[in-house]
């Protein structure tokens, strides 16, 4: 997969991207933009092709839209409880601007961002180690196999009672979720690493910090950054909901379970949870894209 | 690849124990290097909690002897399950298997489908990634208004959160099959239905089961979640009702054994699908 060179890291991209050029639109339009050969006409191509998949998506989601709102104008399910679509979308919007709502956002973000900075250099360290010695990712094999498993949220308990309500506990327990996804991507992109790379680095007398910082690790970025992309949605999802088990003073999880407790206001709980949504939304994408610009020459993976 | 490059190299010159010992030489070897570092753990864990007392961090003994007492004390006739194990334990893990069987179930019908139109597979898309960027706890009392304190809410709560990755991943690899295959299957004028069910199935299933592994993770932490809220039994509920009573010991029995449980769980899925995708030369272990 890997056909770079080790020691220059900066001019395999292009023709690797070359060789390896999957179907999607911006990788189509990257590369025939270089070529010679009618670069306009594809570019347009690619670009109309993305209009049309994106109003396609827009139809999809004006489809759930148009399902509430038939079932709240039939009378189905109490409009207490499921509010009309036209009402979700308007308080949304007042959502949106109001500056309480936008610093529980923001409190949010942070939490998953100080998780992922605690998280990041642990696990890609520990997956590097585990990686490197097959002995240590043996030995180490049946703890992980059995801390994997066990949901961050049913951890969250445990740390309530020994670190507190607060937001150590939330980022303690998203720090826990995202530590995984990278850790064992880590190990996989550091076992995929050409061993004859390796060797050729040996050849050149290159010690074992050199070999790893101009060999290992770069040949091993691509599936570390899948393994961030990974973490970081999963992080936002994880704050949330350990904003509401756990029950903070602020956060998008506190807001809903402010909303849901006095009375139950369903416009507000349905808005800040799409919110929820639409920014786990944001954030895959983002991600996707820093990924795709950062390792081209990387072809995508599935959506896991 | 280190066991086959061990088993390449013979010494010569040094005379060979006899092969029942070698095996059995190899194996305590093997055990000791898999198990040696959980045990040392346990082995720390114990003797740091020996004489410290800690309210929050019982010894590995106490919850053993907990997990024992609480769950597997109970007659032989009853393969040793307690009342509590069948009232708890065995209810959340049917849920969770039945919740995951149905959202997989309509995540392959729904991905299958789809894939093989763009415009649908374009439509289900954004909405799909925004359903499953959801916090699934704040799902929980929408799914409770719609079905009540239930069976049935639980198993369909589970059965959402294991749909997407299952139904994202069927559609991604639907649509990319390899299309000489495609076409091979359509020179032989194979019907529709025999087209999906012999080549588009069998292509994307290992894409299926990398999904439906997703999917086995989310369902142990919905069962959990959706055992949380006005639940009268269940393994997420032992562990929420042992931390509301300051119950540690409990509410690390809970912890270990849904810990074993997954492991458990995931362990089979993975046998399974080595089995079964053992003629797809990307399964695991490569």
């Amino acid at each position: 997969m890997f056909t770079r060179k080790p020691t220059s890291p900066g001019t395999a991209g292009p023709r690797a991207r070359t060789e390896g050029g999957t179907g999607t639109a911006r990788s189509i339009a990257t590369t025939t933009t270089a070529a010679p050969r009618r670069p306009g006409w594809s570019v347009r191509c690619a670009r109309a092709a993305a209009r049309s998949a994106f109003i396609r998506g827009l139809v999809g989601l004006l489809a759930i839209c148009l399902t509430d709102q038939s079932v709240s104008w039939s009378g189905l399910v109490e409009p207490r409880y499921l509010p009309s679509a036209t009402t979700i979308v308007a308080r949304l919007g007042a959502l949106l601007t109001a500056s309480r709502f936008l610093s529980d956002i923001e409190y949010t973000l942070a939490s998953a961002g100080l998780a992922m900075l605690v998280a990041t250099p642990i696990a890609v360290i520990c997956g590097l180690l585990l990686g490197l010695f097959p002995t240590a990712l043996r030995a180490t094999r049946v703890v992980i196999d059995v801390l994997r498993p066990l949901p961050a949220v049913a951890i969250i308990p445990l740390l309530t009672l020994t670190v507190g309500l607060g937001q150590t506990s939330v980022v303690l327990a998203v720090a826990v979720a995202a530590f995984w996804p990278i850790l064992l991507n880590t190990v996989h992109g550091v076992q995929d690493v050409d061993g004859v790379a390796l060797q050729t680095a040996g050849l050149f007398g290159a010690k074992w910090p050199r070999r790893v910082c101009t060999v290992v690790l770069p040949s091993a970025a691509p599936a570390i950054g899948a393994g961030v992309r990974i973490a970081v949605s999963l992080a936002l999802v994880v704050t949330v909901a350990a904003e509401l088990i756990i029950g903070t003073t602020r956060g998008i999880g506190a807001f809903i379970l402010d909303s849901s407790r006095g009375g139950f206001h369903a416009d507000l709980v349905y808005a800040s949870v799409a919110v929820a949504g639409l920014l786990g939304l944001a954030v895959n994408s983002a991600a996707t894209a820093v990924e795709r610009r950062a390792f081209p020459w990387h072809g995508r993976e599935g959506t896991s | 690849m280190m066991v086959t490059t061990a088993r390449l190299i013979r010494r010569p010159g040094l005379r060979r124990p006899g092969r029942q010992v070698r095996l059995l030489a190899r194996l305590g070897k093997g055990a000791m290097v898999r198990f040696g570092v959980l045990i040392l753990l346990l082995l720390a864990w114990q003797w740091a909690t020996r004489d410290a007392g800690n309210l929050f961090f019982p010894s590995p003994t106490e919850i053993l002897d907990r997990i024992l007492v609480d769950w597997f004390s109970g007659p032989p006739t009853h393969l040793f399950v307690t009342p509590a194990f069948m009232a708890d334990v065995a209810p959340s893990m049917g849920r969770m298997l039945a919740g995951w069987l149905l959202g997989s179930l309509i995540g392959v019908v729904v991905g299958v489908l789809a894939g093989a139109v763009r415009t649908a597979r374009q439509i289900i898309d954004p909405p799909a990634q925004f359903l499953r960027a959801l916090p699934t706890p704040a799902v929980v009392p929408v799914f409770l208004l719609l079905f009540g304190a239930s069976t049935g809410m639980r198993v369909a709560l589970i059965a959402f959160g294991c749909v997407w990755p299952v139904l994202l991943n069927t559609m991604t690899a639907a649509a990319s099959v390899d299309p000489r295959l495609r076409l091979t299957a359509r020179a032989l004028h194979l019907s529709r239905w025999r087209q999906l069910a012999q080549v588009v199935m069998p292509s994307s299933a290992p894409a299926i089961a990398a999904g439906m592994r997703i999917g086995l993770a989310l369902a142990l932490i919905l069962m959990v979640l959706s055992e949380w809220v006005v639940a009268t039994s269940g393994l997420g509920f032992s562990l929420i009702t042992a931390q509301q009573h300051f119950d540690m010991t409990g509410m690390w029995a809970a912890m270990v054994l849904l810990a074993i449980a997954g492991y458990l769980v995931n362990t089979v899925f993975l046998t399974v699908e080595s089995r079964l995708l053992s003629w797809h030369k990307g399964v695991r272990g490569k």
